[in-house]
């Protein structure tokens, strides 16, 4: 019955070019625009850390002014004090620990080769570990490395690719603004996306360079290239002030393991503000937080408010899509009463011509879908031509790929369920008088 | 008119006539609310940053070595640049207007530790930074030569000041502000020296836009910014990296850039929502229109046997092409009410859940009509084919 039903089927849709192609047309407008956005959003709204992202927290301490709360809401700040990170550090509560900081470095292969600029992350060893990232060779390094600032550096691959073409480079050296680097480990493949540890500077920028120990630029007086954030009008002269100031400029993240961990460690944040207060600082007691990956990409506001309005505004279009369809499929069937009055008469049932025309609207909804999943690839090609950063967002993947071609015949069944229901309440009577 | 016959008829027939209304209520929506967006980007980069962005060429340059004298490495490079045929003039500056990154403090009018306080973004730059950048001064006067101090320790507050009108309007209000005195956090005095009528910030997303100022300080990791003949400024990209490429193999320069090209990154985001905005809209028209064509020529072509009865008893052909102009006009205009409606619904839960601004209603008017446009151009052909409807037809097939 199925073959015989998408035979008649195919014979009607022929039967009237330009309805069909029109109805067609319609879904995949609706199923192309809507599913280009929900891509993007659905990227952009993407968990980075798939396997521990409930494990995995931004700290949030509030150290910041008694004026005002840094943010409106009376958040605390995103980022923390070089003084209050460090204390922090000392916690050996978290399984994994690490503040970091992003920065720029002039780098060379050796001392022959031309300089060139690198994008630097110093951090804690932890670093690697706690974001479960994938090496190609060696590894991070270790906590002594850490406390005594040593010069050692783990590669991205495509700086090992360039430097050293892919080979292990474990070892060999770098020089990083004038001085050795010893490499220790490199990167394989790894773009985490939102790249949730430092929103700074985009939430969907490249990679670093390099990854260097925490303690190395601190020992060469240097800041960050991100946000540097001061409420306190303080004297600061030296780097040391700074240091000691009440500038939040550092990222700090921890793994905590189960939630007891977390109860723990947030109690422990709040002795800590107790402790400061006492000396002084901290305006708002309690005002701390532990967020976990997802809830801080929401916190920063990594999908804007204008994606979600772009969504809604497209979902709507494919409402409207819909709605041309609806109407369409309405005179189509319509017009094909008398026929289907003759089948009614010749003892087809209700169910039946039910049957018939949900089997053709089947057929309009895959079409639909086929050529709207051909829309959403141009129209996700036109975005990232218009938007840099979406370059590596912008890719229909196979659950979107799915998504699609279900949308598009959950939408074609949503339209027919009208048209159809009407046509089945044909009276054959009326229809076979007028032949 | 037939209005009476069209409403009740139209009422027989309310499928057809909800499908319509409901796509014109819906488009509308969309059209309304993308609008809105589209002319508020449109706004926010329309404001001009007070700098002759087409004659600029931005290029960074890192410096990396113990005990460098930034003075005498900023003149060989300034000689460099100017020896290039083209070049008409070139500062250090510490980062550019729209160029997304830059400092950002806060300033009080007098030492007084609860006087109000107000940001100000601000630019350090030489003593060329007015020629080049083409920045209008008003008041007062640029800094001298001798005025600019290369590689200034940390912390040390600048002497003079050149600010824009609107800084001096926030700080001292109407009060002439050249030769006045204002402080930063911790009481250090800074005198204004001169007053530029426009200079914007490095970001346009928070903040007063036009509270900046420009200090005379140069550092060696400043950027060059470099002006010139617009005509020859992607040619002159090359030869003005090269010649800063020159001075030292440990010297690291970046890609030369227009300074077009650098506003043009900052606002990349909101150019392409524009895009996709615009293309959305284009496509709901559309749709809209061929769906209203769909189905005047169904509701045609289900009401040829009427037509012909009401040509027969009399009617002009003018008569029919009127009756269903009419009828899709009132289903468009329910539409739109509706449409009106929902899109003022949608804009009050923006308004509340994401703080975007209340709908300006300026450009409501061409919308509506514009969707009775493209109604009645839609139902135009369907119901020239009614007019064309030979009156014998009521006589057959009854």
């Amino acid at each position: 019955m199925f073959t015989y039903y998408s035979r008649l089927a195919i014979k009607s849709m022929r039967r009237n070019p330009f309805l069909t192609s029109l109805m067609i047309g319609a879904i995949a407008l609706g199923i192309g625009v809507s599913m280009t956005t929900l891509t993007l959003y659905y990227v952009m709204s993407s968990n980075p850390l798939p396997f521990k992202s409930d494990q995995v927290y931004a700290l949030q301490l509030d150290s910041w002014g008694p004026d005002d709360p840094y943010y409106d809401d009376g958040s605390p700040p995103p980022q923390m004090t070089y003084r209050d990170s460090q204390a922090m550090m000392q916690s050996d509560i978290p399984k994994y620990q690490a503040t970091m900081m992003h920065r720029g470095f002039v780098m060379k292969k050796d001392l022959e080769s031309r300089t060139k600029h690198a994008s630097a992350r110093a951090t804690y060893g932890d670093f690697f570990p706690m974001f479960d990232v994938p090496f190609q060779y060696g590894s991070g390094w270790d906590r002594a490395a850490d406390d005594a600032a040593e010069r050692v550096v783990v590669l991205s691959s495509g700086i090992n690719n360039e430097y050293f073409g892919g080979e292990d480079s474990v070892g060999e050296t770098i020089i990083l603004d004038g001085e050795t680097y010893r490499i220790v480990g490199v990167l394989d493949d790894w773009r985490p996306s939102p790249k949730f540890y430092d929103l700074n500077n985009g939430s969907f920028s490249d990679l670093e360079d390099v990854f260097i120990p925490f303690q190395v630029p601190i020992s060469l007086e240097y800041g960050a290239h991100g946000n540097t954030n001061c409420w306190k009008p303080e004297e600061i002269l030296t780097y040391n002030d700074f240091l000691q100031s009440e500038c939040v400029w550092l990222q700090h993240w921890v793994q905590l393991d189960t939630e007891d961990q977390a109860a723990e460690f947030l109690s422990f944040m709040n002795g800590y503000t107790a402790e400061q207060q006492a000396l002084g600082r901290f305006a708002r007691a309690d005002n701390n937080r532990l967020q976990d990956v997802m809830s801080w990409l929401e916190f920063r506001e990594v999908v804007s408010d204008d994606n979600k309005l772009l969504l809604m505004l497209s979902f709507m279009f494919l409402l409207i899509c819909l709605l041309n369809t609806v109407g369409l499929m309405l005179a189509k069937f319509i017009n094909r009463a008398p026929l289907v009055g003759v089948r009614r008469a010749l003892g087809a049932s209700r169910l039946d011509v039910i049957r018939q025309h949900s089997i053709e609207v089947l057929v309009i909804g895959v079409l639909g879908g086929v050529a709207g999943l051909g829309l959403a690839f141009l129209g996700l090609k036109a975005v990232k031509s218009w938007y840099r950063e979406y370059e590596y967002l912008a890719q229909l993947d196979p659950t979107m790929v799915a998504t699609a071609i279900v949308l598009a015949i959950v939408a074609a069944l949503i339209a027919g369920l009208y048209p159809t229901w009407r046509i089945s309440r044909t009276q054959p009577a009326v229809h076979l008088k007028a032949q | 008119m037939e209005i009476r016959p069209i409403l009740s008829t139209l009422l027989r027939n309310r499928v057809g006539a909800t499908l319509i209304a409901l796509q014109i209520a819906l488009t509308m929506a969309v059209v309304i609310n993308s609008v809105f967006i589209i002319l508020e980007h449109r706004e926010t980069m329309k404001q001009p940053t007070g700098v002759d962005a087409e004659h600029l060429i931005v290029v960074s340059v890192a410096d990396v070595g113990t005990d460098l004298d930034v003075e005498s490495i900023a003149r060989d490079d300034l000689d460099r640049l100017l020896a290039i045929d083209g070049v008409d003039s070139a500062t250090k500056i510490s980062t550019m207007p729209l160029s997304n990154s830059g400092s950002n403090s806060s300033y009080r009018a007098s030492d007084d530790d609860d006087a109000p306080s107000t940001a100000i973004a601000y630019y350090e730059t030489g003593y060329l930074g007015l020629k080049t950048l083409g920045i209008e001064l008003t008041a007062g006067r640029w800094f001298e030569e001798s005025e600019i101090v290369y590689d200034p320790d940390d912390g040390v507050p600048p002497k003079h000041a050149v600010v824009t009108e609107k800084t001096a309007e926030n700080l001292f209000g109407d009060e002439n502000p050249v030769g006045k005195v204002f402080y930063d956090a911790t009481g250090n005095g800074t005198e204004i020296i001169g007053v530029v009528k426009t200079l914007s910030r490095p970001w346009y997303n928070w903040g007063d836009f036009y509270a900046t100022m420009l200090l005379p300080h140069v550092h060696l990791n400043h950027q060059w910014v470099v002006r010139v003949d617009p005509a020859r400024r992607d040619a002159l990209l090359e030869p003005v990296a090269d010649a800063l490429r020159e001075a030292s193999l440990d010297r690291l320069v970046g890609t030369p850039r227009t300074h077009s090209e650098i506003i043009g990154r900052t606002y990349q985001r909101d150019v392409a929502m524009n895009r996709m905005l615009t293309v959305v809209m284009t496509l709901v028209v559309i749709i809209t229109g061929l769906g209203v064509v769909g189905l005047a020529s169904f509701s045609v072509a289900q009401r040829r046997k009427q037509v012909g009865t009401r040509r027969a008893i009399g009617a002009t052909r003018f008569h029919i092409l009127r009756y269903f102009l009419v009828e899709n006009w009132l289903v468009t205009t329910g539409g739109i009410i509706l449409g009106l409606v929902l899109s003022f619904s949608i804009n009050h839960f923006l308004v509340t859940r994401y703080e975007m601004p209340k709908l300006d209603p300026v450009f409501l008017p061409a919308v509506i009509l514009g969707l009775w446009g493209i109604g009645l151009l839609a139902t135009f052909g369907p119901a020239r084919n009614a007019m064309a409807v030979d009156p014998a037809i009521a006589t057959r097939n009854i």
